[in-house]
């Protein structure tokens, strides 16, 4: 208990704090902000790369629980997951699904 | 509810209709709600995984309310790195809610209504908002959407404290395979959104240069990987790729 009680402390200034200055920001600045000014194209593109590092991360060096999928699964299962982004009309939903039914059907099928 | 008092609503309006919660609240159990659900008995399966205490888990519902950040916060916390480091990273995921969040808010707010509600929708606004703002708000009048979308953010956020339980129970009861899918949620619907909100070529880049990148840079600095490789791949991406067709975002 102690130790959630420190994490929270911790998460308080590097979790809240940390994200919601930049939605606060966002409500300070609606009125007068291009969305498209420079500043905010460089940002955009930032946040979109730090999360797709993070995907990769979470594919190269896997939690125990996923270490249990061949890497060479996980990439293809990614792989189909964009086909199907694709094929079906951009649904993010359906090929989020088509990536996780891909995944699993590759590890029964190919072990 | 007639065009000219729509319109008239949209002229004058200064106060929210609070009663658009209720559609909001319904909306929540749509889809989109179910992948984020499914994404976050991942996340409950994944903090399981690391040692992660559960509560310390869903409180980061709340507090971060970006799954991007959670995970960072929890994988960053428990692999031992400097809190300001986590800091850093955590807040370098967030400030892609900065143009999420003007966006969301340019299309629902009253211009001349409070703007405390602002604050509060800001706190909502997450991916799986941005995307049922623009895709589930034509019916709903102007005095109510800002509501709409507080009260889909709110059954969201409630959801959510529930549904990752799941997850860190049944990380444990469920075969491993079925455990991995779980977990495996969070990236593929990280890396769909990314493609399903790109625009210009430069999203595009920046997608493919962060995915590079990393391996590379955790060879050489593993502690800062994420951060070299968003900085440095988002930073390539628009140097090179800025774009100079505008007038696509809004």
């Amino acid at each position: 208990m102690n130790q959630v009680v420190l994490i929270v402390a911790a998460m308080i200034p590097a979790g809240f704090i940390a994200t919601y200055m930049w939605r606060a920001l966002a409500v300070v600045a609606v009125t007068r902000i291009d969305p498209e000014s420079d500043l905010l194209l460089w940002v955009r593109a930032v946040s979109t790369a730090l999360v797709a590092a993070l995907v990769m991360r979470m594919i190269i060096a896997p939690s125990a629980v996923l270490s249990t999928i061949a890497v060479e699964h996980r990439f293809a299962a990614v792989a189909i997951g964009i086909a199907a982004f694709y094929a079906a009309y951009r649904s993010t939903q359906i090929a989020t699904f088509a990536t996780v039914i891909a995944l699993v059907s590759l590890h029964v099928v190919l072990g | 509810m007639g065009q000219t008092a729509q319109s008239a609503n949209d002229e004058d309006g200064t106060v929210y209709d609070w009663t658009g919660m209720l559609g909001g609240i319904r909306a929540a159990f749509s889809l989109p709600g179910l992948v984020m659900a499914c994404s976050f008995i991942g996340f409950g399966a994944l903090i399981h995984d690391v040692g992660f205490p559960l509560l310390a888990g869903v409180a980061t519902i709340p507090l971060i309310w970006a799954l991007p950040g959670q995970v960072l916060f929890v994988t960053m916390w428990q692999s031992g790195v400097a809190l300001p480091l986590i800091a850093a990273a955590v807040s370098l995921t967030a400030v892609r809610l900065l143009p999420m969040t003007i966006g969301v808010l340019a299309q629902v707010r009253l211009k001349r209504a409070a703007r405390t509600p602002e604050f509060l929708l800001g706190h909502f606004t997450a991916v799986t908002i941005w995307v049922l703002s623009v895709t589930s708000l034509h019916g709903v009048t102007a005095p109510r959407q800002l509501p709409w979308l507080v009260g889909l953010g709110a059954a969201l956020m409630g959801l959510m404290v529930l549904v990752v339980r799941v997850g860190y129970y049944l990380a444990d009861s469920l075969p491993p395979v079925l455990a991995a899918a779980m977990v495996f949620f969070t990236p593929a619907f990280f890396l769909l959104s990314l493609l399903s909100g790109a625009i210009w070529r430069f999203d595009y880049a920046a997608i493919a240069l962060g995915c590079v990148l990393l391996p590379i840079a955790r060879c050489y600095a593993p502690d800062f990987d994420l951060l070299i490789a968003g900085v440095g791949g988002g930073t390539f991406a628009f140097i090179f790729l800025r774009p100079r067709r505008k007038g696509l975002l809004k």
